[in-house]
């Protein structure tokens, strides 16, 4: 199996590898201490991990257990979400509607070419 | 003064236009604060509805040279154009033109619609990088914390990381967080070191509230295409303004390897995609020219850069200069207003005072005084005629007298002679008759119905004998129309206008029990009044609504009644 998890997600999987099966509301506790989010925030991210296929979720007391070994998830990439989201900052949203796309490698060269004529 | 809408968009484009002329000649030749002030300064232009009066101004130069008030009311530019301190614009007296003012309420709607589409995109935008951010992971690396360390602020900074993000950025007023893409590279200290103080600087300078008002800015005046240019520009120069400040803290050594950081990281970002665009280009490229341009502070770029935002602000960010008073200007405004119209229905009738076509009035608001007359508060002000050049042109600048108005109700004095004596107007004024009606009334109708506010009206046709064409249409005969009209009722129609405390009411006072100034013989025939009760009560003296056969002439604007008028038919 190949899952790719963001790093919110893995921190959310470590603790599970760590601790073995634990409640949702013992993970939030524990990640409130290491990364101060708020259990909702937690919870959202044990969702997207559920969704996954990475966490089962099991009665009684809603215990999470971890369905894959640390050693099988890999890093994701984050192109696609980046384009999304548009760097965070609204300004670039307005950019991005004005056709901000990456540059070519073309245009990187003329810029280092740029600063090598202005020193 | 209070500026509308328009007014504000207009005057905050000039500043804009200004602003990106100065910017273009010079951005590389003065310190990038100043345009950071100048179009804080136009946000502030665009925000604040009020005008602020210089002398400076270039609404005054532009006065002085050309006579704006004889062609306010005429061009429809002059309407944007910002109110001057306190003279109001004469109000043409002729009341004949109507406006074409049913597209307000569309584009009232239109506008609404476009703010709120604006507004909720930046909201969604906003919204959706929060949420993402919030699931960022805390930096605990000591180099995070020495600079931590070294870089005390009021506010707490926090570092941390996320995958989510392909460049630093920094969100958060009150608690700013630093926020670093997951490949950051900690080993690469220099960078780190740049990175780092490039947001610290912006949270410095409270960057990201700023932008949230420039962003609050454009909602308010989307429809205004300058106002993008400033949100786009402004947005470039505080990375400008920003990356100054860093290259000025960390010394010119650090310009080229700062900008060879900027330009990896754009690299990093863009991998091998094939796309180009002539946008991002100019804005990268005008940022790596700048940073490489960057020089040190001189006294003599400091000295032009005030001088430049004394007179960017004294020319374009103020209106013409009027008359200074400490009365306040809305209650100011607000009686000659009420002076106008009270002046243009009482007395666009009477002969002598008004010329037919309708002189233009002008208030002098230096003679502005607030008084008391009969235990009520009132504003007086001096009446002159607005130069109105071929027809009495040697009325120009003539005082017409003073008039005063209270405050409450519709209580007017006049004192002619400037001798502090002061007639009122009494509430119901006796007028001679002028053929000039019927430009003014062009609506003829029966009265159908009132209410406190609405008026119900039967609308017909009035067609006298000079309409031939119509005559014949109908095939009218003179026995048909014995005083020369006729009134066809084939084709009338029930409609219900609205009635306003402006309304104004003139009608035939045949038994002269209204009129109270009858000292006049030729006076009394006519009653004019703003009093809506007098005017019902002499409806009571007519059959009721449902017998009536008496038409009264309206004008009738938008929905509303202005005024309604009775013809002396004999």
């Amino acid at each position: 199996m190949d899952i790719k998890l963001f790093d919110s997600e893995l921190k959310v999987m470590n603790v599970l590898w760590q601790e073995g099966d634990t409640t949702a509301k013992n993970i939030a506790g524990i990640l409130k201490e290491e990364t101060g989010w708020n259990v909702n925030t937690t919870y959202t991210i044990i969702k997207r991990c559920i969704k996954k296929g990475a966490i089962e979720r099991s009665e009684p007391n809603f215990i999470c257990h971890a369905l894959i070994p640390k050693e099988e998830v890999q890093q994701a990439e984050t192109d696609e979400l980046i384009n999304k989201i548009y760097d965070g900052s609204a300004d670039k949203l307005f950019a991005a509607l004005l056709g901000r796309k990456k540059l070519s490698a073309e245009q990187i060269n003329r810029l280092k070419q740029i600063v090598e004529n202005m020193e | 003064m209070i500026m509308s809408l328009l007014q504000l968009s207009f005057s905050g484009a000039v500043l804009i236009l200004a602003i990106t002329l100065i910017r273009a000649v010079a951005i590389n030749r003065l310190p990038k604060k100043v345009f950071l002030i100048l179009w804080e300064i136009s946000m502030i232009r665009l925000l604040l509805p009020f005008s602020i009066p210089s002398i400076f101004s270039v609404y005054s130069l532009l006065e002085r040279n050309a006579p704006i008030h004889d062609t306010f009311t005429g061009t429809p530019a002059a309407a944007f154009l910002p109110p001057t301190g306190q003279s109001p614009p004469p109000v043409e007296i002729s009341p004949a033109a109507p406006e074409p003012k049913h597209t307000i309420p569309l584009l009232l709607i239109v506008y609404c619609i476009g703010a709120f589409l604006i507004a909720a995109c930046f909201a969604a935008s906003y919204i959706r990088c929060r949420m993402e951010f919030r699931i960022s992971l805390p930096v605990s690396n000591e180099l995070a914390q020495e600079w931590l360390h070294s870089h005390p602020l009021r506010r707490p900074i926090e570092i941390r990381q996320s995958d989510q993000i392909a460049a630093p950025l920094t969100y958060g007023v009150f608690c700013p967080v630093i926020l670093l893409p997951w490949k950051t590279n900690w080993k690469n200290r220099e960078q780190i070191q740049y990175i780092l103080t490039h947001e610290y600087i912006h949270i410095r300078r409270w960057d990201a509230l700023t932008k949230l008002i420039a962003a609050a800015v454009l909602t308010i005046h989307w429809f205004n295409p300058l106002v993008w240019v400033m949100y786009i520009l402004f947005n470039r120069d505080i990375e400008l303004s920003c990356d100054e400040c860093l290259v000025r803290r960390l010394g010119p050594d650090s310009r080229s390897s700062y900008a060879l950081t900027l330009i990896g990281m754009e690299e990093e970002k863009s991998g091998l995609t094939p796309l180009c665009n002539n946008f991002s280009k100019n804005a990268i490229e005008e940022r790596i020219t700048a940073i490489m341009k960057t020089k040190k502070l001189t006294l003599a770029a400091s000295l032009i850069s005030a001088a430049i935002l004394i007179s960017v602000v004294l020319m374009f960010a103020t209106s013409a200069e009027a008359g200074s008073s400490d009365m306040p200007n809305s209650e100011i405004n607000t009686a000659m207003e009420k002076l106008t119209i009270y002046l243009t229905t009482i007395n666009h009738l009477r002969e002598g005072m008004m010329n037919e076509g309708g002189e233009p009035m002008e208030w002098d608001t230096e003679t502005a005084k607030k008084l008391e007359l009969d235990g009520r508060s009132c504003y007086a002000f001096d009446l002159r005629f607005a130069n109105d050049e071929g027809k009495n042109g040697q009325m120009a600048g003539r005082r017409a007298g003073t008039y005063a108005v209270s405050l409450e109700g519709w209580h007017v004095y006049n004192d002619m002679d400037g001798d502090n004596i002061w007639d009122e107007y009494p509430a119901c004024y006796g007028i001679s008759f002028t053929p000039d009606w019927a430009n003014t009334y062009p609506i003829c109708g029966i009265i159908r119905g009132m209410t406190e506010d609405t008026l119900t009206v039967e609308v017909v046709e009035f067609i006298t004998d000079d309409n031939a064409e119509r005559v014949k249409e109908l095939g009218l005969t003179e026995s048909d129309m014995p005083n020369g009209y006729h009134i066809n009722m084939d084709n009338s129609k029930l409609v219900t206008w609205q009635r306003t405390d402006q309304t104004s009411y003139i009608f035939i006072d045949w038994s002269r029990e209204f009129v109270e100034n009858a000292q006049d013989p030729d006076s009394g025939w006519y009653c004019a009044t703003m009093d809506r009760s007098i005017f019902e009560k002499y409806l009571s003296t007519y059959p009721s609504f449902d017998e009536m056969r008496m038409p009264f002439f309206f004008n009738v604007e938008d929905d509303v009644v202005k005024g309604i008028f009775e013809y002396p038919f004999m």
